[in-house]
This record gives C-alpha cells, sequence and structure tokens, in this order.
C-alpha cells in the first residue's frame, strides 16, 4: 500500500507541474512539456494499478482508487502550502535546458570578441 | 404591487403560490419520483429476458440511480405542469402495466 | 443545479455527518468490541471447533429451540455469537434468556467479560441512528438518497472540475472553505460515490422491494432462489440426534474455497433438522459468498449455492465494498481515512453554507444562526458523545447491571449536553470550546485504560498486543486532530479577500 501511495503521489505532482495552476512555478513553459509531464503522471498510475493485485479478484481496483485518493488530498494539501520546494527539483530539470543554450551564445559572443 | 385608492382590496393569500408550487415540486420529486422509479424499474425487471433471480437484482441495482435523476430532473425543468404530468404519469402508467401483466408465472 | 445541491446538502448534512463519523468507526467494529471487553482474550479457535462448542452448548440449555443462528469468530472478533429463536412449545423459563448471546470460542460457555454493545452501537446507529425500526432506516435511506443526488448535482454542477482539481486556497474565507469542500469531495469522489450507493443497497429490500412483488407470486421464493434460504421447513416432530458440526463446517470450508462465517441450524435435535454454513466477506469482494446446506440428522448436503449470476454477484460485492471485511489491515486504515474525508466534505460543506451568507457588519439572520448552532452541534458535539461512550465503558463497573445501556445513555446524553450548551457561548467561542473538550475527553482515553484496566498502553507494548497498543495511538491521534481543529477555530482571522457579489449568490 506504501508503494501505490507513493507512486500516486508522484503521479499527482507530476500532473500538477503539467496543471494550468502549477505549471509556471514547474517551468513547465511549452505545451510539449506539459503532455510529457501528463502521459509520464497517467503511466504512472498505470503502474500502481498493475502493482496493486492482490489474491482476491478486483481488489487492484479498490486499492488504486483508495491510493489515488488519498494521495490527491495528500499532494493538494501540500501544494497549497509550499508549492515552490515541492516543485522545485522539476523547475530545476525544465529550466536547465532552457537556460543552456542561452548560456552557449554567450559564450559564442564572449570568444566572438576576443 | 402597489394599491391605489378605489381598487378591490387584496386577496389574503394563507401560502404564497411560489412557495405552493414549490411544495408541489418537492411532493412530486420526493413521492413521485419514488412511485416512478418503483414502477419503471419493476416493468424493466419484469419483461428482461434472463432469469428471474437477475432480473429482480439488476431492478434493485439500478432503482437508485434511475430515483436520483428523476429527482434531479424535477427540478432542473422549469415548467412545475411538466414535471408533475410526466412524473405522475410515468408512475401511474408503468405501475399499471406491471399490475396488469402480473408476477411471471 | 447548484442549488439543489446546496439545498441537499445541507438539509440532510447534520445526519450525514453523524452518519459518516460513526460509520467510518464502524471500520473497526470487531476490534472496538475486543477494545470494550478486556477480560476476553483474543481468538485463537478455529470456525469449526467455535461452532462445535457453541452448539455443545446450546443444545444443553435450549434442546427444543427452532433455530440457532451463529456467528463464528475470526481473527478480528474473540466470541461466539448466536441468535436462539426458541421452539413454539418451549416452557417459559424462570429467567427469560437474552435473545443474544456471547459464547467463548473454546469453552462455549457464556463469557465472562463485562456486558456491552461495543462497536455494534456505532454500527447500528449509522443506519438505523437510534430510532425504532423502521423509521431509523427509512431516515437514514432519505438522507442517502439525499446524499446520491448531492454527489450527481455537485458534479454537474462543478463545470471546472478538472481545471479547480489542485485548488486550495488558504485564508480567504468563503473562497477557503469551497476549495476544500471540493478537494474532500471531488479528489475522493470514487469513494464517495460508492460507499453512498453500496450504502443504499445494504438495505434495498426495504427501500425498493417491488421488482420481487414483479417478478415473483411469493416474495419468499426470491431468497431461495437468489440466496438458498429455506426457511419453511418444518419440524417433522420425530426426534434425531444433531452430528456433529465440525466436520459439517470443514467440508463447506472445502466447497466454498472460503472461510466459514455464519452457521444457520434449524430444528436441532428433530429428523428434519438442517445445517446451513455461509461464508463470503472476509475472503473475497462478494460478501455473498455462498452457501452449503447439510442435513443435520445425516450429515448428507442437500444443497450448495455457490455460483451466482451477474447480477446477484454485482449486488454481493456491492454489500462486500460498503463492509470491506475484505480489506487487509493497511487497506482498511486508509479506507478509514477516506471515511474521515467523507466527513469533511459534509462538513466543510455545511460550513461553507454558513460562511457564504454571513455579512461582515450585518446582524446574521434566523435561519443563518439555526444552521450555525446545528452546524456546531453536529460537528463539534458528536465527538465529545463518541469519546463519552468509550470512557464510560471503562468507569462504569464492569459486573454493573444494565451497563451496556448505561453507556449507550452517556453518549446521548454527552451529545446532546455539549450541543445544549454551547448555546450559552458565543458561536465562534463554541467552536473553539467544544473541539477542546473533545480532544480532552480522547486524549484521557488511554490514561483511563491503563489506570481501570491491566492492558494499558505500556503492558500491551510488552505482550505485543497490537489491538490495544494501535488503539491508543489512534486514540491520540483523533485528540491532536481535535486539538488542531480547536486551534484554528480560536484564532482571530483576518480574511484576505473583497467578495464580489456574484460569489456571494453562488452558494
Amino acid at each position: 500500500m506504501c508503494e501505490g501511495f507513493v507512486l500516486c503521489a508522484l503521479a499527482f505532482v507530476l500532473l500538477a507541474a503539467a496543471s494550468h495552476r502549477f505549471h509556471r512555478d514547474a517551468g513547465a513553459t511549452s505545451p510539449a512539456q506539459r503532455r510529457w509531464l501528463r502521459g509520464i503522471g497517467a503511466a504512472l498510475i498505470v503502474v500502481t494499478l498493475l502493482r496493486a493485485g492482490t489474491a482476491i479478484d478486483g481488489e487492484r481496483w479498490v486499492r488504486l482508487l483508495v491510493c489515488a485518493s488519498l494521495a490527491a488530498v495528500a499532494v493538494v494539501l501540500t501544494l497549497s502550502v509550499r508549492a515552490a520546494a515541492v516543485l522545485y527539483p522539476l523547475r530545476r530539470l525544465l529550466t536547465r535546458r532552457v537556460a543552456a543554450p542561452a548560456g552557449r551564445e554567450v559564450e559564442a559572443l564572449v570568444a566572438a570578441q576576443g | 404591487m402597489l394599491m391605489q385608492r378605489g381598487q378591490m382590496p387584496r386577496r389574503r393569500v394563507l401560502i404564497r403560490p411560489a412557495a405552493l408550487a414549490m411544495l408541489a415540486r418537492c411532493i412530486t420529486a420526493l413521492l413521485g419520483g419514488y412511485a416512478a422509479t418503483a414502477a419503471l424499474v419493476s416493468l424493466v425487471s419484469r419483461l428482461l429476458p434472463v432469469s428471474r433471480a437477475e432480473a429482480t437484482a439488476w431492478g434493485m441495482i439500478t432503482s437508485f440511480l434511475v430515483y436520483a435523476v428523476i429527482g434531479l430532473w424535477c427540478f432542473h425543468e422549469p415548467k412545475l405542469v411538466r414535471v408533475a404530468a410526466l412524473i405522475w404519469g410515468v408512475a401511474a402508467l408503468a405501475g399499471g402495466v406491471v399490475w396488469l401483466i402480473g408476477a411471471r408465472a | 443545479m447548484a442549488w439543489i445541491h446546496g439545498w441537499l446538502g445541507l438539509l440532510a448534512g447534520w445526519i450525514l455527518f453523524a452518519m459518516f463519523l460513526t460509520g467510518t468507526a464502524s471500520y473497526f467494529r470487531p476490534e472496538i468490541t475486543q477494545w470494550m471487553q478486556p477480560e476476553q482474550p483474543a481468538n485463537r479457535v478455529s470456525a469449526a471447533a467455535a461452532a462445535q462448542s457453541a452448539v455443545r452448548y446450546l443444545s444443553r440449555v435450549g434442546a427444543g429451540d427452532e433455530q440457532w443462528y451463529i456467528y463464528l469468530p475470526d481473527d478480528r472478533t474473540a466470541v461466539t455469537r448466536v441468535f436462539a429463536i426458541p421452539g413454539a412449545d418451549a416452557k417459559p423459563a424462570k429467567r427469560p434468556r437474552p435473545p443474544e448471546l456471547e459464547l467463548d470460542p473454546r469453552s462455549g460457555e457464556p463469557i465472562h467479560a463485562r456486558e456491552t454493545r461495543g462497536g455494534e452501537h456505532f454500527y447500528r446507529f449509522h443506519f438505523q441512528l437510534q430510532l425504532p425500526h423502521p423509521w431509523g432506516r427509512w431516515l437514514a435511506g432519505l438522507c442517502a438518497m439525499f446524499m446520491l443526488g448531492a454527489i450527481v448535482s455537485g458534479v454537474v454542477t462543478h463545470k471546472r472540475i478538472f481545471a479547480d482539481f489542485f485548488t486550495l486556497r488558504w485564508h480567504k474565507g468563503q473562497r477557503s472553505w469551497l476549495d476544500a469542500h471540493n478537494v474532500s469531495a471531488v479528489l475522493a469522489l470514487p469513494y464517495h460515490a460508492m460507499i453512498t450507493y453500496t450504502g443504499l443497497m445494504t438495505l434495498v429490500l426495504m427501500y425498493m422491494p417491488w421488482p420481487i412483488a414483479a417478478n415473483y407470486r411469493q416474495p419468499a421464493d426470491f431468497g431461495k432462489e437468489a440466496y438458498g434460504y429455506v426457511f419453511d421447513n418444518k419440524a417433522s416432530g420425530r426426534a434425531a440426534p444433531l452430528v456433529a458440526v465440525a466436520p459439517l463446517i470443514a467440508d463447506a470450508e472445502r466447497r466454498l474455497g472460503q472461510h466459514a462465517q455464519r452457521v444457520v441450524i434449524r430444528f436441532p435435535g428433530d429428523a428434519a433438522a438442517t445445517v446451513a454454513v455461509a461464508s463470503g466477506g472476509a475472503s473475497g469482494l462478494n460478501a455473498r459468498g455462498g452457501t452449503v446446506t447439510y442435513s443435520g440428522a445425516t450429515g448428507r448436503v442437500t444443497a450448495a449455492d455457490i455460483g451466482a449470476g451477474p447480477a446477484l454477484s454485482t449486488a454481493g460485492v456491492m454489500l462486500g465494498l460498503h463492509t470491506a471485511q475484505f480489506a487487509a489491515p493497511a487497506l482498511r486504515w486508509l479506507l478509514f481515512a477516506l471515511g474521515l474525508t467523507g466527513a469533511a466534505m459534509v462538513g466543510t460543506g455545511l460550513l461553507l453554507w454558513t460562511a457564504a451568507r454571513r455579512r461582515p457588519n450585518v446582524a446574521p439572520f434566523f435561519g443563518l444562526r439555526l444552521v450555525e448552532r446545528l452546524n456546531i452541534a453536529a460537528i463539534a458535539a458528536l465527538p465529545i458523545g463518541m469519546a463519552s461512550y468509550l470512557l464510560a465503558n471503562r468507569l462504569i463497573p464492569a459486573a454493573a447491571a444494565g451497563r451496556a445501556d448505561a453507556e449507550v445513555a452517556t453518549m446521548f446524553y454527552a451529545w446532546g449536553g455539549a450541543a445544549l450548551l454551547q448555546l450559552a457561548r458565543p458561536a465562534k467561542r463554541a467552536w473553539c470550546e467544544l473541539f477542546a473538550l473533545g480532544a480532552l475527553l480522547f486524549g484521557a482515553i488511554p490514561l483511563v485504560n491503563a489506570a481501570t484496566t491491566e492492558r494499558g498502553f505500556f503492558a500491551s507494548l510488552r505482550a505485543g498486543d497490537g489491538l490495544f497498543v494501535g488503539f491508543d495511538v489512534a486514540m491520540l491521534a483523533i485528540a491532536a486532530l481535535l486539538a488542531a481543529a480547536a486551534w484554528s477555530a480560536g484564532r482571530e482571522r483576518q480574511v484576505k479577500t473583497r467578495r464580489k457579489v456574484g460569489e456571494l449568490a453562488h452558494v
């Protein structure tokens, strides 16, 4: 159950990063990035479903929905008080690539000037 | 609705017409909706071409959703006449048909 | 739709909150009962052996009985519970037998633990509301239908349901309550919809029996066809000793592939006796796992109802989802948390209603004052009642007569008393003080337990008694939650928003 909860929480953080409300905090500026985030988030939820099975038929659906609901509540509560902190790793990851081309341009200018 | 000198005195009403209409709508939704649901669901389960026990169970399972939708529609539809006619009409019609057909042999 | 959602939620909200809180407690019904009978040790005996010992005792004291309905113990339930229906020509005993017996699983004798309703009280309250039959169940059913209507209308009303998925704004007055209501309602929507619909299904035979009348000339035939219930066999009048029950149960468990939960013995000691062994609930999602019926005189199988069609299986699964007996401890705790989320949904909805109608410099109108006071009575006073019930179990002497009824009375006097006394305080202070009192009472439970029994926290920790340790921890966690609520309610808050006119009219 812990594994399911953690996976779903991760999925919801990614889905939040792609959402209208938090995509700026997460540094996900382009629509392509947001689509990727949503896709990976959805994939994580599918993985949770596949790994949630027990001996009882159908219990995996119960476990998925229970984990997903509680993880969603936890993620929304946490984001409402500390969104920047939670999304920081994602922001570092996504904005480093954007900064890199600009850094190269500056280096090229400096090299051109001698 | 200002009264002017020389006009007929205003009728005194015990309950405002709008409140009466709302009361009628609530009773139609609550009681009429229940009757319509019971009648519809019984008719469908009577006619469903599966075994008796299965048809009965399907009828009972779906009944609450049917009741909720019917009840909400009673407040969604603005015309009270349409609501009352449809709900009580369905209850009477479906109920009558189920009663006439009788239980399965 | 928003209008009807508000009215459905308001009219049923106070009762629904009580149903959610006591129903959520019922996820741990056997554990609460075990905690409330600390003299009775946990069960270590198999279902078959428990049934045999119960039958041995019953054959002694109830030889001419018409029916014995035996609930078998398991790893969560410590006693064997028996409902006996006396025979028609039984001689009236000097002291009438109690309708329900609690027997020790090993010896079959009545247990020597304190008399209590245990977790059964919360469980029965949440669908009977302490009203006489059938009014309580009808009222609970009406509130559940209102809840279903509120769920459907809530989803239809909430047009930006996905856009608002992650929205939770603090310190913005009415808007914060709306966000909190959305978070607790939408994020756990599958659970709320499931628990409401399956809850209605548990009493469907009372709420919607009409399809049975449309399909069966004799309504009793439905029970026979669907579940193999046979209640019309008559005693033959010829005596024949009842066969040993333990081997029958072992055989039934083998055929059904699940643990046996209930045994119904009709006309024990007669040649026409039947023994019906039923399972379900603990080993699968379907709460009705099947029944095997044996002849009580010969032990041969007379009926085996094992498979069911899709509709009856669906109904059984719905029942199983509601009672969640299949759930392992971790899943059960998470369901408990979701139940509390449901209570939060109802509570935030009620608080949203008052927050949306409060005007800064205008005296509240009568309806607003009434709703505010009812909110306090339903939300802040009920935990006081529930804690008092548990405290009464420890404080009323174990040997006192009528103590089970006294415990129940304590809960309602405490709840009612708090609900009335709050009228003497301004509303804002009442919220803070009642929550604080609830926190105090829940925090006192582990202390009173340690002081009045030998199964206090440290003793239970040393003995490896997970149930008693977990119970104390849970009580402290609930106390902490209530203390946080009291602190939050007691703070002077500056609402940092200017309300737009449209928003005032929305809810």
